[in-house]
């Protein structure tokens, strides 16, 4: 079962090798499954290099297991990633579109993935990129029960 | 593939839904919208206020009366559709472009400034 990076620069996966293609992976796109040590580019993969033709065969190096024995992905690598998406789009309509201010937060978080991405922290990114979609959210539903809330009291307070 | 389509499909209903809402019922004549709840207790306008009856001139092509509703919001709209089209627009190189130039931190920051600077100015000025 292997995981791989979408062009968005997200992590996908698990899925069996032979379905790969169809989910749009190529030979230069990066890979991982439990035993490997790397990100690897899946024509340089024993496994899938049929699949995806490329000549050069790295040395296949032996994987890391957590203390639980489970296998993990290690983190994505940096460098060459696409700028991951940060949400800003979210964050910024989470501004407009409710009255409270919690979206300005969602909107600092943007500006820190920027930030870690150049810094060479991709990883640090997505993570800040989900902080980001998570606080819009909040924004949104905060904003829709405060307003509910609201307008139960007027009903209700008109109502005696 | 697909469940871009359909993404895409849900979006363009939302929208929809939402146009025929906002474009059938004046906001300032109904009390079934959202009413701002900072408005209600503090009397003081949040950033937002008056964004729905930007829609609701704005759909009915009276661009003018609908951006003196809210400036700020007006401008946001732009750049939020701008940033929908990235998403949208089969361009290569344009949703990179946009995340590189669009969303970087400078306009991060920038967007926040702008943000606090409006609440106080349409506050002070009543705009």
């Amino acid at each position: 079962m292997y995981y791989y990076i979408d062009s968005a620069g997200q992590q996908q996966g698990p899925f069996p090798a032979d379905i790969l293609p169809s989910k749009g992976v190529t030979g230069e796109t990066l890979v991982w499954k439990a035993g490997m040590t790397q990100w690897t580019k899946a024509k340089m993969v024993p496994e899938l290099k049929n699949m995806f033709a490329a000549p050069p065969v790295p040395p296949y190096v032996q994987g890391q297991t957590t203390s639980t024995g489970q296998a993990v992905p290690p983190p994505p690598p940096s460098g060459d990633n696409p700028k991951p998406d940060n949400y800003m789009l979210w964050a910024v309509l989470s501004t407009v579109c409710c009255c409270i201010p919690i979206g300005a937060y969602a909107i600092y978080c943007a500006a820190q993935v920027d930030t870690l991405y150049r810094q060479g922290d991709y990883a640090g990114a997505l993570a800040k990129a989900n902080d980001v979609k998570t606080w819009s959210i909040i924004a949104a539903v905060a904003g829709a029960v405060v307003n509910g809330i609201y307008m139960f009291v007027m009903i209700a307070s008109s109502a005696f | 593939m697909i469940r871009t389509i359909l993404r895409l499909l849900l979006l363009i209903a939302i929208i929809g839904a939402m146009a025929a809402v906002y474009y059938s019922n004046d906001p300032s004549c109904t009390v079934w919208y959202p009413k701002c709840v900072m408005y209600a207790i503090t009397g003081y306008k949040c950033p937002g206020c008056g964004i729905q009856r930007l829609f609701f001139h704005v759909l009915h092509g009276d661009v003018v009366t609908g951006i003196r509703y809210n400036y700020f919001a007006s401008l946001v709209l732009v750049y939020a559709l701008v940033l929908i089209s990235g998403y949208i627009v089969p361009i290569k190189g344009y949703t990179k472009f946009i995340r590189e130039h669009l969303v970087n931190r400078y306009v991060a920051y920038s967007y926040l400034i702008l943000y606090v600077v409006w609440w106080i100015i349409r506050n002070v000025l009543d705009i």
